[in-house]
């Protein structure tokens, strides 16, 4: 039976000590065929029963196979055989053989077997995905919500410090004064239990932020820009309407969940928290969340008894503005600027049917408003 | 067909112990294919197969380093690897992301309870340091086998820990002195617990060797940084204006060179003494290993350390990172060639170890950057 095929030299190890002997080895139909160098023993490893030392990869030139013969042997031909024995091989053509009788002993074959499990577990991911999207689900402002506020504020004070690199706050007393009374109004207005903090920055970007922990950023630029404190108050009452949406917090929670699944792609390493706020201060919101800060702020100005067309006055301004102001510092977009259309957010306001408006600062109290960062 | 095989055997079956030969199999480059099927299945598997592919790669590392011609093998599997990441995620990674949470929740994020939480919970994680490198080691070791037989640890991670937290906290209070004295004695720790089969390594050997070179860099590290800033310094006075304004120009092209010039040369020396440390210790750390009747040799060189680390630094940047396999093989393998068993050992007296194999991953040290290969 043996006779035509062919016979290799190979070292086996019987697993108990690191003593090797020759062996003569034959790929046969039930398994390797091992015959000792005097002919003595015979035994029979079958080939299910054979794991590689490594995955046979093409062309390899040797192999090590290891025998671990399934618990229930009494349908084992040889009793001599022993689990976790070696052998090992050096003849490309012995290598060839054995795959072919081994399919799965091969790198191709062990490669698929641990692939697809995470092929499954990623399509799931992504069909989860997929149904949040189109279900309209918001995980991530779910959990914002579930996260106590003493958090949020912590959060937002180092996104804060993240955000404004050490720059001045602005507070003369008259322009913090000014600011109060516009915040007294809005936060009535809005019938939050927990009031906004807003700050105002030495900063020549003309921007407007709401960060976690319902805070708002003001910057030096955004208030030499408006032309009325009704212009201001639209744009605090519109940063108001992402805090009551929780925007900036469900930003944070998806910036953290997308770091944690960036950190198991790359199998750890990197810092996870620290850049969270940089990152947060590069998002944008969606068109949809911007809308709905709109419809906050229309309604809270309405409330508050301030004219919302001054909003949509500001906004016709700064698309004035577009092609002059420069993209500045890594906030190059500024978030006011960005979607729904300016001609859009203008068009929703002005078919708002009028309501009675009363006025909201004085001349000189809006001036030393805008002059708050003036030492 | 018949064999020689029988006057080999009498060779190799000697009572008394024989020659220990290493070598190492194959190039590197082999693993090319490899690296690119793994990057690809990590991407489309959204990462999960990152932990299957590393441990392919360690499989064909391990089988390209022959002891008496025949290869080790790595035994571990993806999904240990898995399951100690995960492990390490959800038990210690993200209860101390919810106790800093908490923290910040009930006592504000400015008070002082708060900030000693934080202390505790990063010196919790410091702790764990030492632990994870133990483990890490341990891991490797039980899952590396030749001929049947696998290596393994001895002792306890937490022995190991503690020493390796105090030696740490002497590390500032010795200004660094330490560190030669220190590296010894982990060595000395982690070899001496080391097994292959129902054997130890051992270890014998102290520091003393390894402070010339320690106190080069010690001394010359900061040297050489003082004189590239004086060096800095002159071309920048030159390029102040002479005249009544003193304002700064602009460096010219020239100055601009120099000062490129003089930041490669000083970088290049400081990595050559780093490097010559660094060669030293590894070499002396090998010749103190010994196994039954034979010695390690190891002849590392800085330059050669040097070569090393810039080529597989070029290969990994350029490949954006997907031929890392290829660059770990070439570390490997540049250890192996300058590897040697010197001396004999009575290789057919060594049994199997009948230490348990633990199931755990090495999550601790992929968590901390301590992982090597």
């Amino acid at each position: 039976m043996l006779s035509d095929t062919e016979s290799f030299v190979g070292r086996y190890g019987d697993g108990r000590s690191a003593a090797s002997r020759h062996v003569e080895v034959f790929v046969g139909p039930q398994g390797l065929e091992i015959i000792e160098a005097d002919g003595s023993g015979r035994r029979i490893w079958a080939y299910d029963a054979l794991a590689s030392g490594s995955p046979i990869a093409k062309h390899a030139p040797d192999v090590l196979v290891t025998f671990f013969p399934v618990p229930d042997a009494a349908a084992d031909p040889s009793p001599t055989t022993e689990a976790g024995a070696t052998l090992f091989i050096a003849d490309p053509r012995f290598v060839a053989q054995l795959t072919l009788r081994a399919p799965h002993l091969t790198a191709g074959r062990s490669r698929w077997r641990y692939a697809i499990p995470g092929l499954i577990g990623s399509a799931a991911i992504l069909a989860a995905a997929l149904i949040i999207w189109l279900a309209d689900l918001s995980p991530s402002r779910t959990i914002a919500m579930v996260v106590p506020q003493a958090v949020w504020r912590s959060t937002g004070e180092s996104v804060f410090q993240n955000l404004t690199q050490g720059k001045a706050i602005c507070a003369t007393d008259a322009g913090r004064q000014a600011l109060d009374r516009i915040m007294t109004k809005l936060s009535t207005a809005a019938g939050t239990d927990a009031p906004f903090d807003v700050r105002v920055i030495d900063w020549s970007l003309l921007n407007a932020f709401a960060l976690p922990g319902r805070r708002i950023i003001l910057t030096r630029a955004l208030l030499e820009a408006v032309g009325s404190a009704e212009e201001l108050a639209g744009v605090v009452a519109h940063e108001m309407g992402h805090g009551l949406e929780l925007h900036p917090e469900a930003s944070v929670v998806r910036v953290l969940g997308l770091s944690a699944g960036l950190k198991i792609l790359l199998s750890g390493g990197g810092d996870t928290i620290a850049n969270v706020g940089l990152l947060l201060a590069q998002l944008r919101y969606t068109r949809d969340a911007e809308r709905s800060a709109d419809a906050h702020a229309v309604a809270i100005l309405r409330r508050a008894n301030i004219s919302a067309q001054a909003l949509a006055m500001f906004f016709q301004k700064l698309k004035n503005l577009d092609g002059g102001v420069k993209s500045s510092g890594v906030l190059g977009a500024e978030i006011l600027r960005t979607h729904p259309s300016i001609a859009e957010r203008v068009d929703t306001i002005a078919k708002i049917p009028s309501y009675p408006t009363e006025p909201l600062l004085t001349d000189a109290q809006f001036q030393s408003l805008k002059g708050i960062c003036r030492k | 067909m018949t064999h020689s095989f029988e006057a080999r055997d009498a060779m190799s079956g000697d009572a008394r112990g024989e020659p220990v030969f290493v070598r190492w199999s194959g190039s590197p480059w082999d693993l090319v294919g490899l690296s690119f099927v793994n990057f690809f299945l990590t991407i489309i598997t959204l990462g999960i197969y990152g932990f299957w592919g590393r441990t392919e790669v360690r499989r064909r590392i391990w089988s390209s380093i022959r002891l008496q011609d025949e290869p080790l093998a790595y035994t571990g599997t993806g999904g240990e690897l898995f399951k100690g990441f995960l492990f390490v995620v959800l038990v210690v990674f993200i209860p101390g992301l919810l106790i800093l949470f908490a923290a910040a929740a009930i006592f504000g994020d400015r008070s002082i309870a708060y900030g000693v939480t934080n202390l505790a919970v990063y010196m919790a994680y410091f702790l764990l340091m030492g632990v994870a490198i133990y483990r890490a080691r341990r891991y490797r070791l039980t899952r590396t086998v030749w001929r049947g037989i696998r290596g393994g640890m001895s002792g306890s991670p937490a022995t190991f820990a503690w020493l390796w937290i105090w030696t740490t906290a002497l590390i500032p209070v010795t200004l660094g002195w330490i560190l030669p004295w220190r590296a010894n004695r982990l060595q000395a720790h982690l070899g001496r617990e080391t097994t292959f089969g129902d054997r130890h390594f051992t270890y014998a050997g102290s520091s003393s060797r390894l402070y010339g070179p320690f106190a080069v860099l010690w001394v010359g590290g900061p040297i050489l940084v003082a004189v590239l800033f004086a060096l800095v310094a002159i071309i920048g006075v030159l390029s102040v204006d002479g005249g009544s304004q003193a304002s700064m120009k602009m460096p010219s092209l020239v100055q601009v060179v120099m000062l490129v010039g003089i930041f490669v040369l000083g970088m290049l020396a400081l990595s050559v003494i780093g490097a010559w440390y660094r060669s030293r210790t590894f070499n002396l750390f090998a010749a103190y290993t010994g196994f039954d009747r034979a010695k390690l040799g190891l002849r590392t060189t800085a330059w050669g350390l040097i070569g090393l680390a810039l080529s597989n630094f070029l290969i990994t940047i350029f490949s954006l990172g997907i031929l890392r396999p290829v660059a770990q093989a070439r570390a490997a393998k540049y250890l192996i060639d300058r590897l040697s068993i010197d001396g004999t050992v009575d290789v057919t007296g060594i049994l199997q170890s009948q230490a348990a194999l633990g199931k755990g991953g090495e999550g601790l040290a992929q968590m901390f950057d301590v992982d090597a290969f």
